[in-house]
């Protein structure tokens, strides 16, 4: 526990150290937003509006899941081997990763609610959409960190991480913006639960599956 | 002989698929109801004009000379009580064609009636939701009660007619395609499974060259899987274009067969890029543990817990209820053990295929 609090604390420091890393992530989250408004020119029906919140969320999760990170450095790496266990540093990336997501989320659905108008929402919807963004961006983050450490280990790069994620992505998704459609036309947080239950069952199963499988990974 | 008794179930196999074409080729089609077109409802008076196919309407049983069943023709509320409302009149037009009249009352208390016809030869056919009504509650049941309460299932005429397979409405003819489609999905089911029991099994493996063995086989397994959830994919695409309309539909086992083939061709792509043997195995064992936990979810859980256009899926009638009867239990069965012997004797060649390149490759390297 305490190894992972610190591995988490050491996550945050390298993204203070380098921080146009994550500042490049925000730049893009609010340039595709931005982008958005100049192409739909002006506040775009509900329908679209739940749409580009979704996509470009997803988006900007695969951004933020591709970037390089130190431990991946074949020397870092024989040296973490060392102090750490994969399964610690898996639960402190995956937090990390959950934490930086929940960041971006926010900043979207601000940026939204600037550019593209806030979709008759009130103050407690929006609250309840932003509490569906973050819980996808957990769920995103969980799947995520897995597979951009296989493509990182593959030497790949971004091209795989997209390619293997996208379909693993698709569910996520697709549960994500049935609960976005739900409280735009005005249902309430607990009407919606179930799409929240379900965002909260994807993101555990996939943390327990980086959690069993990463070793396997990390070995070598 | 000893090999043709090792051997004998490939011939099995390819058999028993011989038997399920010679059948879905040879097999006709029971009698069903193809077509049914409200041409009047105003004023309590309903006439609906029914095209049948392969029916005998008109026709008497030959068999039994007493026979004193006629036609007869059912409204049939769906979702409630069941309950029925009997045909004031039929017309037979010809042998497939039947003009119906209803009394209806005033109000109509639930929103979706399906057909059911009683003939003498073809037995009772079927139809969903041929009338739509707006629910509203009668205002006084007891003034006039509409609903005939004797219960359609006493009251059946048995069909009298040969072997054949049943007609469903709106699929007809399509119905042959139960036999290739749906296998393809279970044969892909079982190759996948092999393909995870071995990756598994690789990780638990000591040496590399008892990984790779089994590396080898999990990626045969996976390449033949694939093979069959192509096919049943265009198999699929067929079927919905003449049954729902169009090439493809947002439904969630459409979306669950294609999120879940584009995770296996990610298993695929991901082994094609990793260049370290050791590496290699590791990764894409984790990854296809990955893609089966993904396709049980997507193709075995999720679909039965939502709406779905497929029979047996959220709200809608399996295939058996009605319809998967002897004659398709004789062709479906042998159809799904078929086609999973030939993708089992498919993935043992290709294991083979793959062991002797890795051998010459090892040869030319020294």
């Amino acid at each position: 526990m305490k190894d992972v609090l610190y591995l988490i604390k050491h996550h945050y420091k390298m993204e203070i150290r380098s921080s146009q890393g994550i500042a490049g992530l925000v730049l893009f989250a609010i340039a595709t937003v931005y982008t958005a408004f100049q192409v739909v020119g002006g506040h775009p029906d509900l329908d679209t509006w739940n749409a580009l919140a979704w996509i470009i969320l997803m988006f900007t999760s695969f951004n933020s899941a591709s970037r390089p990170l130190p431990e991946d450095l074949a020397s870092v790496r024989t040296y973490l081997h060392w102090v750490v266990t994969p399964r610690k540093l898996i639960i402190a990336r995956t937090v990390h990763h959950s934490f930086v997501l929940i960041i971006l989320a926010s900043l979207l659905l601000f940026a939204m609610g600037l550019f593209l108008g806030t979709a008759e929402l009130n103050a407690v919807s929006i609250l309840s959409f932003l509490a569906g963004m973050i819980l996808t961006g957990v769920a995103l983050a969980s799947t995520l960190t897995l597979l951009a450490a296989i493509s990182a280990r593959a030497g790949a790069g971004y091209g795989l991480t997209a390619i293997l994620g996208l379909p693993l992505i698709i569910p996520i998704i697709l549960v994500s913006t049935q609960f976005g459609s739900d409280i735009l036309t005005g249902l309430t947080l607990a009407q919606s639960s179930e799409n929240l239950f379900f965002l909260l069952t994807l993101a555990t199963g996939s943390s327990v599956f980086g959690y069993v499988l990463f070793p396997y990974l990390w070995r070598s | 002989m000893k090999s043709l008794i090792k051997h004998s179930w490939k011939f099995i196999g390819i058999l028993l698929l011989a038997y399920v074409f010679s059948m879905i080729i040879l097999v006709p089609l029971g009698p069903g109801l193809e077509r049914a077109a409200i041409v009047m409802k105003e004023q309590g008076e309903l006439v609906i004009k029914v095209k049948g196919f392969a029916t005998h309407f008109g026709t008497d049983r030959t068999d039994v000379t007493d026979s004193d069943k006629p036609t007869r023709a059912f409204l049939k509320e769906q979702g409630g009580k069941d309950r029925l409302i009997e045909a004031k009149s039929i017309t037979i037009e010809s042998s497939d064609i039947l003009i119906i009249k209803w009394h209806l009352p005033d109000t109509l208390p639930v929103k979706s009636w399906g057909l059911f016809i009683n003939a003498p030869v073809d037995g009772t056919l079927w139809m969903p939701n041929v009338l739509f009504h707006e629910p509203v509650v009668l205002a006084d049941p007891k003034k006039s009660n509409p609903f005939s309460d004797e219960i359609l299932i006493v009251d059946l005429n048995e069909r009298q007619l040969g072997f054949h397979f049943p007609s469903l409405p709106r699929v007809v003819e399509s119905m042959r395609n139960l036999m290739l489609h749906v296998p393809m999905w279970f044969t892909m089911f079982l190759l996948m499974g092999i393909g995870v029991y071995n990756s598994i099994a690789s990780l638990g493996r000591k040496d590399l060259q008892n990984q790779i063995r089994q590396d080898i086989r999990a990626e045969a397994a996976v390449k033949v899987g694939l093979l069959f959830g192509i096919l049943g994919l265009i198999t699929g695409s067929l079927w919905a274009r003449f049954t729902w309309g169009t090439w493809w539909v947002d439904d969630p086992q459409l979306n669950g067969s294609m999120v879940t083939v584009l995770v296996y061709l990610g298993y695929m792509t991901l082994r094609s890029t990793i260049k370290d043997e050791e590496l290699k195995v590791k990764m894409s064992a984790v990854y296809n543990i990955f893609a089966f936990v993904i396709l049980v979810v997507l193709l075995m859980i999720l679909p039965k817990y939502t709406d779905s256009l497929h029979p047996g899926k959220g709200d809608n009638p399996g295939f058996n209820e009605f319809d998967l009867d002897k004659s398709l239990r004789l062709a479906f069965y042998p159809a799904v053990v078929g086609w999973m012997l030939l993708g089992t004797w498919m993935y043992l060649l290709s294991v083979r295929f793959e062991r002797v390149k890795g051998k010459i490759r090892t040869k030319l390297e020294y």
